[in-house]
């Protein structure tokens, strides 16, 4: 089963526990309403998005839980943070006429950035109805301290690209401290070979 | 406005009027157990101390007692175990936001009851929301 996920804002999550509550009845009651106001802003692309609505494709929960700690590894004190995402299934999406194209982000790691998506948004309708159909898919939370021990090995694996890191903005990113640490290792480990002539 | 309307409104009222009643208590317990060990607090550091403050007071306002279970699950996982009481009484409540607090306070300040609890929780919670939150304080309690 293919999933899209889509990271909300964890400050609205009291907000979706209490949408959770309703059940498949008034579900089918929000479909002839429509989603509340403040779902559909979840699913309307902002300045970090591009053209369309950024996602993430993944197969299975372990590979949300890689998307999950790539956006942690990029953020500090993720450890007293959650992750939160809304899921709903490719197919579904599709069946309602909407497109989802592959584009590149820009995320440190490999698999995350392989997995990056845009749902094309053409008009408010559509927009209406991604929401409709986020909002009766599953939520998926990860808790920092489980991100923390899965974004550690990052720093330990080649599965990085270093250059996202480097064009942050923020000097204090422990992220890009642990990758040139990381880096400041294996240096050290060339200069122990014995150069030509020597 | 008819008979059956104001009955309506008046069981809506009384409703209301028992889970406040209900936070409230499970909030005054809270603050409780945070304020006995508040000389453990300011013997190791005085800055604990002062966002435990911070936050009761903030929790007293807002009457959340939610907001404070989150602040334990992401600040605080040295609770007192009195704590243990509260929190356990928040994962049965009615609020949907409330249990999904007490799993992740669980999950951080006590893991091993999370362990013996969370499965159980999962398995009863209607609230498919509610249920991945805690299911997600579980995997934590694990790691």
């Amino acid at each position: 089963m293919t999933l899209l996920l889509r990271a909300l804002r964890v400050d609205s999550m009291d907000r979706w526990l209490k949408l959770g509550q309703a059940g498949p009845t008034a579900s089918e009651g929000a479909e002839v309403a429509g989603p509340p106001i403040w779902v559909i802003r979840e699913f309307l692309p902002t300045d970090r998005d591009g053209e369309g609505l950024s996602v993430f494709e993944v197969n299975d929960k372990s590979e949300a839980l890689t998307v999950a700690a790539a956006f942690a590894f990029e953020s500090e004190k993720f450890e007293k943070r959650r992750y939160v995402f809304a899921t709903v299934e490719k197919d579904k999406l599709k069946e309602s006429g909407l497109d989802v194209v592959c584009t590149s982000g820009n995320f440190c790691h490999k698999l995350a950035e392989s997995r990056h998506r845009e749902i094309q948004i053409p008009n408010v309708r559509a927009a209406e109805t991604i929401a409709r159909l986020f909002m009766q898919g599953e939520i998926i939370q990860f808790e920092g301290r489980k991100l923390a021990i899965e974004a550690r090995k990052f720093a330990q694996s080649d599965n990085l690209s270093y250059e996202p890191l480097a064009r942050r903005p923020y000097s204090a990113n422990w992220a890009w401290k642990a990758v040139l640490s990381f880096l400041g290792q294996k240096i050290v480990a060339v200069h122990g070979v014995p150069t030509k002539g020597s | 406005m008819d008979r059956a309307q104001m009955e309506q409104i008046d069981e809506r009222t009384q409703a209301g009027l028992q889970a406040l009643s209900r936070k409230v208590e499970l909030l005054a317990r809270a603050v409780e157990a945070m304020a006995r060990p508040v000389s453990h607090f300011q013997s190791e550091t005085s800055a604990p101390a002062v966002v435990t403050a911070e936050v009761l007071n903030a929790a007293l306002e807002t009457g959340k007692l939610s907001d404070l279970l989150n602040f334990i699950a992401d600040e605080l996982p040295d609770t007192p175990a009195d704590l243990l009481d509260v929190v356990q009484s928040a994962l049965r409540d009615p609020d949907p936001v409330l249990r999904a607090a007490a799993g992740r306070a669980l999950s951080a300040a006590y893991p091993d009851r999370a362990l013996e609890l969370l499965p159980g929780a999962i398995a009863e919670e209607r609230n498919r929301f509610v249920a991945s939150a805690l299911q997600g304080a579980l995997d934590a309690a694990f790691a």
